[in-house]
């Protein structure tokens, strides 16, 4: 480089004196130098930093400067109408550990083992998690309950753990398991509602959560003084449902029961349903599962089929089967509704005029509609039948000329006024609608056939709680109602937020039309199909359907069917009504009469007192009704004869007297034993009952009569159920409580179930 | 050049002392208060989480001891003929090129380097006094040899072997950020005292070859760059403290948090009180009191060179400029350091960052200034 060489002085005289023009000049030229090239990017960069960017820098620094905190709010509880806790919030907490807190593999192999040995987690699990050092949250635990947290605090101040966090979380618990199953449905990790009420009240179980906003250091460590935040959570609101525990556990029992004995291969369902508010008191479908442990399937025949899967498939298999076990089949399962629809063909007949009680049609056996003969069930045929009898013998053929005379539009009409082309909109997950008719095909005059099979309810599938809704209009004076399921909403105090009312759909035929099917379905279950749905002491009205699932028809499995039943009392003043769907029974009994019909019975015999209806016993019926023992013990002879003979519940008994002394000293059978009233009871005055066990007899396939002569010969009492009709050969009893030879106390109430075996059938209708 | 000297002495002699510079005094205590004020806000979560020194008033009472002792320091100087120093130059130069060696020796520092001499008492560093060093000398040897300063023997060759050997010395501690400072302020003094402009393109052009052979050889230097362009890149390493800077100085917005609010300072930015304070700064008072600040530096220099531009002589004239050459270079430095305008090096904030010795010197060097400012001819004269 070349390099300048100056050797000139200018001799300014200022230089000599001051500092010369160049030192001037280059001073001037540094600082504005200073000033241009560093300063003014200073300048620069702080606009750019604090006023066009900082909201990104802002967010990111309080990002890393605070710790956000949700607090969860308290779930709120689900109760049932008399506020007893469905599904109530516990405290639990779940366990994580930060990783970036444990700094060697010491301390991480204390972490782990005191994990492993509290929690039941695995220790290399743990060990692993301990790797993601920069993490401050590796959960370890979710949901552990307070005993297992006591008893890990224990262990990690033991040990001197470091890294391991509790924070606290709530689980969700139903103190009855599986108890209304798909109709409350459950809750996943993050306690939001998967389904049912859980998931259709989401919003207002769940409450705000609040939030709590500290400032923490580099460290982690939270500075208590520095700015913060806290937002209450809003615990969630509770609902109250028109559920009744009572009533949905007597339909449950009997439900399993039918589920069982009738060896139903595709679960059962049954309703009981007050239509007069459209509140739903009970809702059951079997099988069922536990809701506290929703993932865990407990029905051995499913098992089987998971069994029986291989490989990948048994994952698919299992997944399958849980979801058609949280399925509520009542609202999600459409179905053929068989005969129970005759009740609504005889309602719009009698409604439009076209038929009243004095009509009459002749069945031979078979109707010739367009270009084939559709079958009565009863291929002999009925013979002349009114149209009363229509529905009490369920005869196709009468049904056909009825709907024949209403037409086509206006059939299709009514249908939609009762409801089967919508949903009823209860307020459930999963309901689902049918399949109906194309309105236009079917509105043809000319589509005779679809019209005469529609009249006996095939060929059509609604849901059964479409059915209950509208067969519920028809006897309800015509009302149909809204159905629901939540009665109201009420805060923590208990004051109510919301309240569910009756509301009426519409009015869809006359008082006097359901004035004369009230009659008629009286009828069916006093003397025809519905014999064994009656219920001494209770005037039942009902009608029972077994319908042929034609579409699922396959040559190895045969013909499948589904048997329910529609019941409704008291007749008087008609207000519950239980529907009972059965799909595809696979024993002995196919029809509705034989197995859903005994169900419905079984259920009004245990709700209807519990609802506070008063029996009413015809003189017939008087002989043999059930009486609840009193306590005889301690009286006086005079007293207890007093007692015995004047209370005319007690005024039939058999008195058998023991010892001679005056005060009375025993008593078969004891004190609150449910026994008819004209059985023999024995009094001891002096000494104590013979203790030794009798043997229970075997009484199955005998009549009512000779069945009690027998369980009284043998010290005990029996308690009937069923189609009691004593003076008919053809009841016969098919289940004793206690097998043969078991060994009870004297003076045991046994109870007997009986079936009117010969003339309950009202055939299969499709 | 003995008979030159004479002539100087003998000028001194006939100056009249006026009295010193308001403007640049009140510069001076002002960046003075508000940097005590803030090392205050700044060093306080630092000082408190601090196992060892668990005080929170621990770093501020310290400096504003220092702060005390620097500004009587200051007046004391003020009051002086700075033309006496003169004399001192060549031996402030052998002196601080001793320490240099020294501290290569006993020298301490935090991460292996050695920088710090510990008298048990106070600690200090050689390369400030350097600093001092290279100002006087190179002022003393200009207002000497004014008009040789465009030959390469008398307006390169010394002040480039000087530079050679001092940066050479900072090299070995190392301390890289010293020694680019004091190359800086050598250059600036030999720029002002008149070396040719072209040997200045040339360094700037072989610093520019320099470098970008370094970036495009060395992974080391292109890494560096890497981060220096994009922090991000690596938030958690090497990107982390000009992250966590950028964090503080946006949060402040325009407003700032407030005094005292910082939030960036609990730990999480590293060295807020001392290289990173002027972060802090920006956090608290927003961007009005971070240019405000910015304006108060700004107008400290141009005072600083205004003293220069009107001084009796050469080598007061010089010695101003030199000194708030320095001055300014530090504080670009530190901004721009903490700005992400320049890549991350070691350079305190004159009147801010926290350090006894650093400030004892900065004021020494501010009563100098004065010192000047002292003896600006009247206006007639001038």
């Amino acid at each position: 480089m070349h390099a300048p060489r100056c050797y000139y002085n200018r001799g300014d005289p200022m230089a000599r004196k001051g500092p010369s023009n160049t030192i001037l000049k280059r001073i001037k030229s540094a600082m504005y130098i200073c000033l241009i090239l560093g300063f003014l990017p200073l300048l620069i960069a702080l606009i750019k930093i604090q006023l066009i960017d900082y909201k990104t820098y802002q967010a990111k620094a309080i990002e890393q400067q605070t710790r956000d905190t949700i607090i969860t709010p308290k779930r709120g509880v689900i109760y049932d109408r008399n506020m007893k806790e469905i599904a109530v919030s516990a405290t639990a907490e779940t366990v994580f550990i930060s990783p970036a807190e444990i700094e060697t593999d010491e301390e991480a192999q204390v972490v782990a083992k005191v994990l492993s040995e509290t929690l039941e987690v695995e220790y290399d699990d743990v060990i692993e998690k301990t790797q993601n050092k920069k993490s401050y949250y590796q959960v370890i635990k979710k949901k552990i309950g307070i005993e297992e947290a006591t008893k890990l605090r224990e262990a990690i101040k033991e040990n001197d753990a470091v890294g391991i966090h509790l924070t606290e979380d709530t689980k969700r618990y139903y103190p009855y398991g599986s108890f209304a199953s798909q109709v409350i449905g459950f809750c996943g990790d993050d306690n939001s509602g998967l389904f049912g009420i859980e998931m259709k009240y989401e919003s207002t179980l769940r409450g705000l959560p609040g939030r709590m906003i500290a400032a923490k250091n580099a460290r982690g460590t939270e500075m208590s003084f520095q700015y913060e935040e806290y937002h209450d959570a809003q615990n969630g609101q509770n609902v109250v449902l028109t559920i009744d525990e009572t009533i949905q556990q007597v339909l449950e029992n009997h439900l399993q029961t039918a589920v069982i004995d009738g060896k139903i291969e595709n679960r059962g369902a049954g309703i009981v349903y007050n239509i007069k508010t459209g509140e739903i008191l009970a809702m059951a479908t079997y099988g069922d599962f536990d809701l506290n442990e929703p993932f865990v399937i407990t029905d051995p025949e499913a098992l089987k089929r998971i069994e029986e899967a291989s490989g990948d498939e048994r994952k698919k298999v299992r997944s399958n089967e849980l979801q058609a076990s949280w399925r509520n089949k009542f609202i999600s399962d459409a179905y053929e509704p068989g005969s129970v629809f005759k009740i609504l063909t005889v309602a719009m007949g009698y409604e439009e005029g076209v038929v009243n009680e004095n009509s009459s049609f002749n069945c031979p056996g078979g109707l010739r509609v367009a270009d084939r003969t559709i079958h009565c069930w009863k291929r002999e045929g009925h013979g002349n039948v009114s149209l009363s009898q229509a529905l009490e013998k369920s005869c196709n053929c009468a049904l056909m000329n009825i709907a024949a005379k209403i037409g086509n539009e206006k059939f299709y009409n009514y249908c939609e006024g009762f409801g089967l082309l919508d949903k009823t909109g209860v307020d459930l997950i999963g309901e689902a609608g049918g399949y109906f008719f194309n309105e236009k095909d079917f509105k043809n005059p000319n589509n005779k056939v679809s019209l005469a099979v529609a009249s006996f309810g095939q060929t059509f599938k609604v849901t059964p709680m479409q059915i209950v809704c509208a067969v519920g209009a028809v006897v309800n004076d015509g009302k149909l109602m809204k159905p629901h399921v939540v009665k109201e909403i009420v805060d923590d105090n208990g004051i109510v937020i919301e309240k569910n009312e009756p509301e009426i759909v519409r009015q869809i035929i006359s008082e006097k039309t359901s004035d004369f099917i009230n009659d008629s379905i009286e009828e069916t279950v006093a003397t025809g199909t519905g014999k064994n749905a009656r219920v001494t002491g209770y005037r039942i009205g009902g009608k029972t359907g077994t319908s042929e699932k034609v579409d699922e028809y396959t040559a190895e499995e045969g013909k499948k069917y589904i048997a329910s039943f529609f019941g409704v009392a008291p007749m008087e003043n008609p207000e519950i009504a239980i529907l009972i769907i059965l799909d595809t029974p696979r024993g002995i009994y196919l029809e509705g009469s034989q197995l859903a019909a005994p169900v419905a019975g079984k259920v009004f015999g245990e709700i209807l007192p519990y609802l506070g209806f008063e029996p009413t016993y015809t003189a017939d019926e008087l002989t043999g009704a059930e009486v609840v023992m009193p306590n005889l013990i301690g009286g006086t002879s005079e007293g207890v004869n007093k007692l015995l003979s004047t209370n005319r519940n007690y005024s039939s008994f058999t008195i058998k007297t023991v010892g001679d002394g005056n005060i009375c000293t025993d008593q078969i059978p004891a004190e609150g034993a449910k026994i008819p009233n004209n059985s023999t009871i024995v009094v001891y005055m002096g000494g104590k009952a013979d203790s030794e066990e009798v043997i229970m007899p075997n009484v199955i396939g005998m009549t009512p009569e000779s069945a009690n002569k027998l369980i009284t010969n043998a010290g005990l009492y029996m308690k009937s159920n069923g189609a009691v009709d004593k003076r008919s050969a053809a009841v016969g009893a098919t289940k004793q409580q206690y097998p043969e030879g078991t060994k009870l106390k004297r003076g045991t109430v046994v109870t007997v179930e009986f079936y009117d075996v010969n003339s309950v059938s009202e055939g299969i209708s499709g | 050049m003995a008979k030159k000297s004479k002539e100087k002495v003998k000028r001194k002699s006939s100056a009249v002392r006026g009295s010193l510079d308001y403007p640049f005094l009140i510069l001076v205590i002002a960046l003075m208060g508000i940097g005590l004020l803030m090392l205050f806000s700044a060093s306080y979560a630092a000082a408190y989480y601090d196992p060892k020194i668990n005080n929170a008033t621990y770093y501020f009472t310290r400096q504003a001891i220092f702060a005390v002792a620097g500004v009587s320091i200051m007046f004391i100087i003020s009051f002086m003929d700075y033309r006496r120093f003169r004399v001192l130059s060549p031996l402030l130069m052998i002196g601080s090129i001793a320490l240099l060696i020294l501290v290569l020796i006993i020298g301490k520092g935090n991460f292996g380097e050695k920088r710090w001499i510990d008298l048990g008492f106070i600690q200090f560093q050689p390369s400030e006094i350097a600093k001092v060093a290279v100002i006087f000398f190179f002022s003393s040897m200009i207002s000497v040899n004014s008009d040789k300063m465009k030959t390469f023997r008398y307006g390169v060759l010394p002040f480039v072997a000087v530079l050679a050997v001092i940066a050479g010395l900072m090299f070995l501690e190392p301390h890289l950020s010293g020694a680019v400072l004091i190359v800086g302020v050598g250059a600036a003094l030999m720029w002002m005292g008149g070396t040719h402009w072209g040997w200045f393109a040339s360094a700037i052009g072989a610093a520019g070859v320099a470098g970008v052979a370094a970036i495009s050889f060395l992974d080391y230097a292109r890494k560096r760059v890497e981060t220096y362009i994009n922090p991000f890149l690596d938030p958690q390493g090497d990107g982390y403290q000009i992250i966590q800077s950028l964090y503080a100085i946006g949060s402040g917005g325009a407003l700032g948090l407030g005094f005292g609010n910082s939030r960036q300072k609990y730990l999480y930015l590293p060295e807020a009180h001392n290289d990173f304070i002027f972060a802090i700064v920006c956090e608290e008072l927003g961007f009005i009191g971070a240019v405000i600040i910015l304006a108060l530096f700004a107008l400290l220099i141009i005072r600083g060179y205004w003293i220069a531009l009107h001084a009796r002589d050469k080598f007061g004239s010089l010695l101003a400029g030199g000194i708030t050459t320095m001055v300014a270079l530090q504080t670009v430095l530190n901004i721009g350091v903490v700005t992400g305008v320049l890549p991350v090096t070691g350079a305190a904030l004159p009147f801010f960052s926290y350090g006894g010795t650093a400030l004892l010197i900065l004021l020494a060097e501010m009563g100098v200034v004065l010192s000047v400012s002292r003896y600006i001819p009247a206006k007639k004269a001038g």
